[in-house]
């Protein structure tokens, strides 16, 4: 990428922390994002699915450098972006960093764990157009959504590229926040405080953009392009190309005051989590609005409980007295393994025998990884009954009860619009 | 997006314990009160396993725990999960209090909104701005799923919505494992019964 390229120019004679850099760029952006991530509260919240470990490593290198950026306001997520620019002298960029940090200080920051995500990762994409690099703003927070994104799908690469759209969509969105102000709630404001803002910002700028300019030049375009691309701002759009600052703008139609930007994140937060929950609750891809969004969810909740009513009725009915036999956790058990594929086959009846069949040898395959339960499941099923029959009766016992699991499940298709079955069901994260 | 094999296998072992443990304790012959056991393990179950880094697991507990009727059951499900604690602070006469003011305000919150939503209705008439009538169905709706999702009375926009995300997903992960054990001890020679069971399930 040509970041890269540059970055590597700019950073010849630093050893190691030139290649961290670098790093950061080329195959840290998934490291970036993880500790960013990790500053983040809800990294708690959403532990349980895929919590990197390698974030916490990041940590501590950065608690130097938070010392630099304590001046910004909010400055823990800030540190990203400086963490990675180690002591100083050092390359072409780093100076272009604590630079950003001042600016940062001095202008209401907008302290997203997106800011520094987001900047690497449009520093990463490095190729994208103007105007997707003119969507910093937009960049920096879905940075952040990418990472958020990402614990949930695991997956750098679909980070990377669900930010080169999502970042798009918000340089469109930019645009849009530009001109169509009547949906906007403060747009008499937000045009205003622009106005105000950008001159102080251009007043500001003027003279550390001569500095930077001087480092822009000896740097390749790209480079200019990549980081001027980062600094955003409505009035000095054109000027933000010719300046390397890595620094949160107001996007283009809109106020700067530490306020708005506050009120932007909290609402690009906001529809991130609305984007997540389109992802989890079936058939609102199509669905936009926050309403009608919400509106599905709730339906959505309020289906899942009343399904598990019915189901905690089900299952008292079938156990009266609620004691659970080996053939029934066994199967159970054995479903979970992916060697099973009765879930991603069809219901049809005669797709039955190929399934047994199918399912057999998996069975036999789960169940020798059944064997290497945690114990909970042998106290309990030695609680329950002598256990020595268990060879004979299980192939029969499970032979049954896929046939019941056929037949219950065409005779649920309501829960199967609901409960998905998927195939990836056996390939949790 | 599925959760985590961990969770899965932790849910389930702990559902099964309070299954079984609810076995024991409710001999009772009520329908109604066996499928209150099995819903009040699960959930439990579910709580439990989810630990307690999310507050909707939490509030759920101490639902359950603050009624009167599962105390019993309460008791011998946490002890065997080891959670003493939460359940002598659950189970304090004043956090049923609190939770039965909760439902009191609750109400009392429905009979004065109805009552605002007349009033605004007249006002919304004339105000009909597209925005302003947006806002407030999607603030109508966020106060039903405050309702839905436990503990999320007090939450607010962003921590709401995550709640709710992590609710959704154990609410899908209990389904399924609930389902799974339902085919699981479905007996086998009873297959004929097993189909028609299905049938009559379809007509409820």
């Amino acid at each position: 990428m040509d970041m890269n390229e540059s970055s590597e120019k700019g950073m010849e004679g630093n050893g190691s922390s030139g290649v961290e850099w670098q790093s950061q760029f080329s195959g840290g952006f998934s490291t970036q994002q993880h500790h960013a991530h990790m500053m983040d509260s809800f990294a708690a919240a959403s532990g349980m699915w895929a919590a990197p470990s390698a974030a916490s490593q990041n940590m501590s290198g950065l608690s130097d450098v938070n010392g630099m950026s304590a001046a910004a306001r909010g400055a823990g997520f800030l540190a990203p972006v400086p963490g990675f620019l180690p002591p100083p002298g050092l390359g072409a960029h780093f100076p272009v960093d604590s630079g950003f940090i001042e600016r940062a200080a001095r202008s209401s920051c907008f302290v997203g764990p997106g800011a520094g995500g987001g900047m690497m990762g449009v520093g990463g994409f490095g190729g994208g157009g103007d105007q997707h690099m003119g969507s910093t703003f937009g960049g920096g927070s879905d940075g952040y959504l990418d990472h958020r994104r990402k614990d949930d799908k695991a997956e750098p690469e679909l980070a990377g590229s669900g930010g080169v759209p999502s970042s798009e969509a918000a340089g469109g969105d930019c645009s849009s926040k530009g001109s169509d102000s009547k949906k906007r709630r403060r747009p008499s404001e937000v045009m205003g405080g622009d106005q105000v803002q950008s001159s102080n910002v251009a007043a500001d700028s003027a003279n550390e953009s001569t500095h930077s300019k001087d480092r822009g030049e000896e740097s390749s375009p790209p480079t200019a392009t990549t980081t001027g691309g980062r600094s955003k701002g409505k009035g000095a759009k054109e000027e933000s190309e010719k300046e390397d600052y890595i620094h949160v703008r107001a996007r283009r139609g809109q106020a700067t005051n530490s306020h708005s930007l506050a009120e932007r994140l909290r609402r690009e937060k906001i529809s991130e989590r609305m984007k997540l929950l389109q992802d989890l609750v079936p058939g609102c891809s199509k669905v936009t609005g926050k309403a009608v969004m919400l509106d599905e969810i709730i339906n959505y909740v309020q289906s899942l409980q009343r399904q598990v009513e019915f189901l905690s009725m089900k299952l008292s009915t079938v156990n009266p007295r609620l004691d659970l036999n080996l053939e029934g956790l066994l199967s159970k058990d054995l479903l979970r393994f992916p060697g099973v594929s009765s879930s991603s086959i069809g219901f049809s009846p005669e797709m039955m025998h190929p399934q047994l069949q199918l399912s057999q040898p998996g069975l036999m395959q789960g169940g020798a990884g059944a064997m290497g339960n945690p114990d909970v499941f042998r106290r309990i099923m030695q609680a329950q009954l002598g256990g020595a029959k268990d060879g004979s009766q299980m192939p029969h016992a499970l032979n049954g009860s896929f046939s019941d699991h056929v037949a219950a499940q065409m005779a649920y298709p309501s829960s199967q619009d609901l409960s998905i079955r998927p195939p990836q069901d056996a390939y949790q994260m | 997006m599925h959760a985590s094999r961990k969770f899965k296998r932790a849910f389930m072992e702990r559902l099964l314990q309070s299954l079984q443990v609810a076995g024991l304790t409710s001999k009772s012959m009520g329908l109604r009160e066996r499928r209150d056991a099995v819903r009040l393990s699960s959930d439990v179950a579910m709580a439990l396993a989810r630990g307690s880094t999310a507050p909707w697991a939490s509030a759920l507990v101490t639902r359950h725990a603050a009624e009167r009727r599962h105390e019993a059951l309460m008791r011998r499900i946490l002890s065997t999960a080891g959670y003493e604690s939460s359940l002598r602070a659950a189970a304090t006469a004043s956090c049923r209090k609190e939770i039965r003011s909760r439902k009191i305000v609750r109400r009392s919150h429905g009979v004065c909104s109805s009552r605002r939503k007349r009033r605004s209705s007249l006002v919304a008439a004339s105000g009909s701005n597209g925005a302003t009538v947006a806002r407030r169905m999607v603030k109508r709706r966020l106060q039903l799923l405050r309702k839905l999702v436990p503990g999320g009375e007090e939450l607010h926009g962003f921590s709401l919505l995550s709640e709710a995300l992590d609710y959704v997903m154990c609410l899908k992960t209990q389904v399924e494992l609930m389902q799974r054990l339902c085919k699981g001890s479905i007996p086998a020679a009873s297959s004929i019964r097993a189909e028609a069971a299905p049938n009559q399930n379809a007509d409820i």
